[in-house]
């Protein structure tokens, strides 16, 4: 007991010698330990603590002859250091303080163009180490804790915006003008924000393309292409060389969704497939997904195409005038009312018609056949924008798209005893209409209203007058054959994004859609000097609801971890049979560095409508058609995954693999001729299944004076229809089993650009076979032995495209070469006979090089 | 197919003004397979050939003889082995060229009947085996055959050796009713020939002629809506006719009676003899309704589409599938065809008489 109560003793004494103990120091923002070692001088305490807890601890102490206690209490005041004074020892400890509730505030608004006012889609806003990317009306929410920061805006193309925002406790509108970008060091000439996306957002397979892209891409006739230039992405097939088709990862041609400004469109072809429908002078971006798809969309399996159309000016007028060797177009857009309304009008028009109604009269002149021939195809594209306030804005939207072939062949005169006519006319196309409300409803809800109508029309005609007089009678017949085929559709839908917080961005919505389908509808009219009769298909109309519902959210769970994932439902309701489906969509990103992520995710596409065509060309004879009771909705699972590196601020490299399955596909049985055309069209066709699998992999440069990509795809695709190829598994037309795409934009100056794309590519499969047969009674009917639906692969296809672009003052000049080189690609196998008359496998070789030139007047 | 003719196939070869072809070689070497072909008649005794089949591009095979003589031809009918066929080779003569050609088949002693079902086996030590079977359809009679004839006119010219020959143009009209047994799906082929007294014929140079000839011009198939029905709407708008095809099925007609319009825009019936013999004033027109099978519907079918359709016009420039080829014989290679007749005979006395008569 006395041995403890001395030690006690011990203890009081110590800490009473070392706290009695007074200090007089002066320091002024001082470091700590410089600080402690003058104190240590005065008394005899030593200072314990750990090194890293001073690290740049600066204290201020003014103290004249104070206890130590004292002191201490002043230097640490307002630091996170606590102290204890044991013996001669003051150790100091680093506390961690109690957290305080973060506050946030919710900045939003649009970002535009300085000079036109028009949004400006996918531009990065980033304050506080967080960002956002604005909608396709420009819009943009941001969550950021409070305080004082600095809030940077990038669009590619354009300068960087930069503004401080003092701190506040209220939420901020803030809008955004950005001016196009003129040092040349640093032009951005394809005006992309991929580069900024690549290990930022978790999309997989997803693209936006920028007008000015599209129109720098070389294509066949020089008439800028949306598709053509999408058709450089690997995974995806271009089909028939020349054609504006597109197979994106061993998909059909009719499970891309086509959109303009959201609402869907179904003829998306002119001149039998050779162009788009879509004006790219009337184009503002594109949004492209090949892979991962947001919960917004469905209704196709393989991609979804969002072509979004110029507002036009708030501020001034603006056109264009493009002249090619196939057609015309004109753009002209600008304010109705200053600041308020806008307009933005596009016509294109071909004229082949010109040539070919003289030239096809010319050349007949001498024949007995008279004949006139005339093709035309022409879409406009209108729009009107106007701005309530600035949380306010309506806008009315149309399209027209047409094509027209008319034929006549006249054979006799009024002077002769008899007389023939013969007139085909073949019409068709698309109209949409569209009219849409958007609103800012907080600085974290927006939200779009839209009610549309799209109407597709495929026409065809034949009138034949067949006149004779004999013996000063006169007989006559006038057979009339007509077919029409139409989708009428009504939408009404409502899309939202919502910014609960700044990790995440909830997209969700709603649709219905009154479909009406008319698969086929065939009047006769028969007249003679007899009588006449009419017949008409019986009706045969197909009415049909789908109401579709989704909800999206992309949420960034932390600095490395950031979701996409929703949910599609849909519902089909036909001929008293309604199809659900539930398409659910994940995509995951894991940022390993700030310039590398990996990706991976899943997603399920429902498709209830589909195209019947038995060509690889678009045809007026191509029927869109919905499921029956007969067939299941097709859908495709695709699970896929990949790796981002932006290796610097230029270069970007990408490497994407995919496997999907395709289900309940529909295609025509391989010998549908044998059953009867009277049949219900839906009896001709098989269902079946198909898989594909493959690699895509990107290096893009979007900034600087050249600018371009390299891509290669890796693919195996195949079909297994139980009605064709006796059930056996066998390749996809276009199983495009290597690619290779390069793309280079170079901007030389402001007056040259110079462009080239190059293409390589594995052949398309074909069926060949090598063995003949004939039949005892047609000896000279050669018949080929059913060796196997495309068990043959064309020969590697390979082409380049060149273009270059001279700017003037008033406008510019585009001279491109298709196919450059002219290596006249196969495209087809024959069996065929050589001069000498033996018999020859043979291959077809299509198209040389075209040069063509453009010319753009700009005003 | 006026349209595909004036418009779409110019435009895309404008688009291929230099397109080429160039030969080339398949490394795929797949071997011949054995083909059976035969088109069976009811009542009438069988004749199948049995080929191989050859790779296209071998000249020689071409134009070698592709029979296989040494295979074992077995005949199977309603299940029941009937007998093996025997091989026979024959010369035909064909009277409009005068030209002599060899025939090499497999005969059958048996004569097959209305109702039968045939199989045909055939085996071959260097092309393996290859089998069909095929039904032979039951005749359907042609209840009813009405006869209009106009607008004809008649000839009398002298001829040098003596005598005049004798000539009257007529159009005809022909409503041929049947009626369709339902319960069952029935495929057709409208055929029709010529026929003159047999006592006009007389021999020169070793062949048979006749005094009296009757040409029957083309069959107006426009003018009968069923033999087109194997077009449908868009086809016809392409312009694609039925021109060749008299073949045709019992979809629209199921179970129904109905009646033929059969238009000839052109006849002609000729005589030459110093002494007219009113025997002579007789010609006939044997309209024959053809019950088929469905494998000589499909391949008829088959081949209108190969020749004529719009997507084998597609398909010839790589923008289409091709036609997938119809076969019914294991192999893939060979057709076996049925078929039963149901005659009618008309005979155009008394047009032909009244014509020369008011000359």
């Amino acid at each position: 007991m006395n041995r403890l109560i001395s030690l006690l003793l011990m203890a009081i004494i110590s800490i009473t010698a070392a706290t009695a103990q007074n200090v007089t120091i002066n320091a002024t923002n001082s470091p700590a330990n410089k600080v402690f070692a003058d104190i240590m001088k005065q008394t005899n305490v030593n200072f314990v603590y750990r090194a890293d807890i001073l690290k740049g601890v600066k204290v201020s102490v003014s103290a004249k002859n104070q206890p130590l206690r004292k002191v201490l209490d002043k230097m640490f005041e307002g630091t996170n250091i606590t102290y204890k004074i044991k013996g001669n020892n003051v150790t100091l400890q680093a506390v961690k303080k109690a957290a305080t509730p973060t506050k946030y505030i919710t900045i939003s608004g649009f970002v535009r163009d300085s000079d036109t006012k028009e949004a400006l889609v996918g531009a990065t806003v980033t304050a506080s180490g967080v960002g956002v990317t604005t909608n396709v009306h420009g819009f943009y929410s941001l969550h950021i804790p409070t305080g004082s920061t600095t809030i940077n805006v990038r669009y590619a193309g354009y300068d960087t915006s930069s503004r401080a925002i003092e701190k506040s406790n209220k939420d901020i509108a803030l809008d955004f003008a950005l001016s196009v970008v003129h040092e040349l060091e640093e032009f951005v000439v394809v005006g992309s924000h991929n580069h900024a996306i690549a290990t930022d957002s978790p999309e997989i397979g997803s693209s936006n393309l920028s007008s000015a892209i599209i129109k720098a891409t070389p294509v066949i006739f020089g008439e800028s292409d949306v598709v053509k230039t999408i058709q450089l992405e690997p995974g995806v097939s271009a089909g028939v060389e020349g054609m504006a088709g597109m197979y994106v990862h061993g998909g059909n041609s009719d499970e891309n969704l086509y959109m303009l400004d959201n609402i869907p469109l179904y003829q998306v072809n002119h001149f039998f497939g050779l162009f788009s429908a879509f004006n790219s002078s009337a184009l503002r971006n594109v949004d492209f997904y090949k892979s991962s798809f947001p919960a917004k969309y469905d209704g196709r399996l393989s991609s979804y195409m969002d072509v979004h159309t110029k507002d036009g000016s708030l501020e001034s007028h603006h056109g264009s005038l493009t002249l090619g060797l196939t057609s015309a177009a004109f753009n002209l857009d600008g304010p109705i009312k200053k600041g308020k309304t806008s307009y933005s009008i596009a016509a294109r028009r071909s004229w082949y018609d010109v040539l070919t109604i003289p030239a096809s009269k010319l050349i007949s002149a001498k024949q007995d056949d008279k004949l006139t021939l005339q093709y035309a195809f022409m879409d406009i594209n209108a729009k009107i924008n106007h701005n309530f306030s600035e949380r306010s804005r309506a806008f009315v939207n149309f399209y027209f798209g047409d094509d027209l072939v008319n034929t006549t062949t006249e054979d006799g005169t009024t002077m002769d005893t008899w007389y023939e006519k013969d007139k085909y006319k073949m019409h068709w196309g698309n109209i949409v209409a569209s009219a849409g409300w958007n609103y800012v409803y907080s600085s974290k809800l927006f939200g779009e209203v839209t009610a549309a109508y799209t109407r597709y029309y495929s026409s065809l005609s034949r009138d034949w007058y067949d006149e004779e007089i004999s013996d000063g009678t006169k007989t006559y017949s006038n057979d009339i054959i007509k077919t029409d085929n139409n989708i009428n559709d009504w939408i009404f839908r409502a899309d939202y994004e919502w910014q609960p917080s700044s990790s995440h961005k909830v997209n969700f919505g709603a649709s219905y859609t009154i479909h009406s389908f008319l698969p086929a509808r065939n009047t006769r009219t028969l007249s003679t000097h007899i009588g006449s009769y009419q017949t008409t298909d019986s009706v045969w109309r197909y009415r049909a609801h789908e109401a579709n519902a989704y909800i999206g959210d992309d949420w960034r769970l932390n600095k490395h971890l950031r979701a996409n994932f929703g949910i599609h439902a849909s519902l089909f309701n036909i001929e008293g049979k309604t199809h659900t489906a539930l398409s659910p969509r994940l995509s995951l990103r894991y940022r390993i560095r700030e310039d590398i992520a990996v990706k991976g995710g899943y997603s399920r596409t429902t498709q209830y409508i589909h195209q019947l065509d038995k060509s690889y060309i678009s045809l007026p004879t191509d029927q869109w058609v919905p499921i029956t009771n007969n067939f299941k909705p097709q859908t495709c699972d695709k699970v896929f995954a990949g790796g981002y590196w932006n290796i610097n601020k230029y270069y970007t490299l990408s490497v994407e693999a995919y496997y999907k399955w395709l289900n309940n596909l529909v295609d025509y049985y391989d010998t549908y001729y044998l059953l009867p055309t009277q049949m219900a069209w839906d009896k001709r066709l098989t269902s079946g299944k198909g898989t594909a699998k493959g690699v895509d992999i990107k290096v893009s440069k979007d900034i600087g004076r050249i600018t371009g990509q390299l891509s290669y795809s890796l693919m195996w695709a195949d079909r297994t229809f139980e009605g064709k190829n006796n059930g056996k598994t066998f390749p996809a037309r276009f199983d495009t089993r290597h690619k290779i795409n390069a793309l280079v934009m170079y901007h030389i100056n402001d007056i040259w650009e110079l462009n080239a794309s190059w293409t390589g590519q594995s052949g398309n499969m074909y069926t060949l076979s090598t063995q003949s047969w004939d039949n005892s009674t047609d000896l000279l009917f050669v018949v080929n032995v059913n060796q196997g639906i495309n068990n043959y692969r064309l020969p590697f296809y390979h082409r380049l495209d060149l273009g270059i672009t001279r700017h003037t003052h008033r406008g510019y000049w585009t001279i491109s070469l298709y196919n450059a080189y002219c290596n006249m690609n196969v495209v087809a196998l024959r069996y065929g006979y050589s001069t000498d008359g033996r018999p020859k496998f043979q291959k077809l070789h299509l198209i040389p090089i075209i040069p063509s030139f453009t010319y753009t007047w700009l005003f | 197919m006026a349209i595909l003719r004036n418009i779409i196939l110019p435009t895309l070869l404008a688009l291929t003004l230099s397109s080429c072809y160039t030969d080339f070689e398949p490394n795929s070497k797949e071997d011949p397979v054995l083909c059976i072909n035969s088109l069976i008649t009811a009542d009438e005794t069988m004749e199948v050939y049995v080929t191989h089949t050859w790779r296209y591009s071998d000249l020689e095979a071409t134009k070698s003889d592709k029979t296989v003589a040494d295979a074992k031809v077995s005949l199977y009918v309603n299940d029941q082995f009937v007998e093996d066929l025997y091989y026979d080779q024959w010369e035909v003569v064909d009277y409009s060229s005068g030209n002599t050609s060899e025939l090499k088949a497999y005969k059958s002693t048996y004569v097959p009947r209305q109702g039968d079902r045939i199989r045909i086996q055939a085996e071959s030590s260097k092309y393996g085996t290859a089998e069909a079977e095929v039904s032979i359809p039951i005749a359907v009679p042609l209840d009813d055959v009405e006869i209009m004839t106009y607008d004809s006119s008649g000839y009398e010219t002298a001829v040098e050796a003596g005598g005049v020959e004798n000539r009257v143009d007529f159009k005809a009209l022909i409503y041929a009713k049947f009626t369709d047994p339902a319960d069952q799906r029935n495929y057709y082929e409208l055929n029709y020939d010529t026929e003159v007294p047999e006592s006009s014929a007389y021999e020169y140079k070793g062949m048979k002629w006749h005094y009296v000839t009757l040409y029957a011009g083309s069959l107006d198939q426009d003018y009968e809506p069923i033999f087109s029905e194997h077009l449908d709407v868009l086809e016809s708008i392409m312009g694609a006719d039925a021109i060749g095809c008299t073949f045709f099925t019992d979809n629209q007609i199921s179970g129904k009676e109905y009646t033929l319009s059969l238009k000839f825009d052109y006849m002609e019936y000729l005589s030459y003899n110093k002494y007219m013999d009113d025997e002579f004033y007789h010609s006939y027109l044997n309209v024959r309704l053809a019950s088929v099978s469905p494998s000589y519907y499909n391949w008829e079918l088959y081949k209108w589409q190969d020749s004529e359709s719009f997507q084998s016009s597609l398909s010839d420039i790589g923008f289409a599938d091709q036609i997938v080829p119809y076969s019914n014989v294991s192999t893939g290679a060979g057709v076996v065809r049925a078929r039963s007749y149901s005659t009618y005979k008309i005979d155009f006395y008394d047009v032909v008489k009244s014509t020369l008569a008011n000359i």
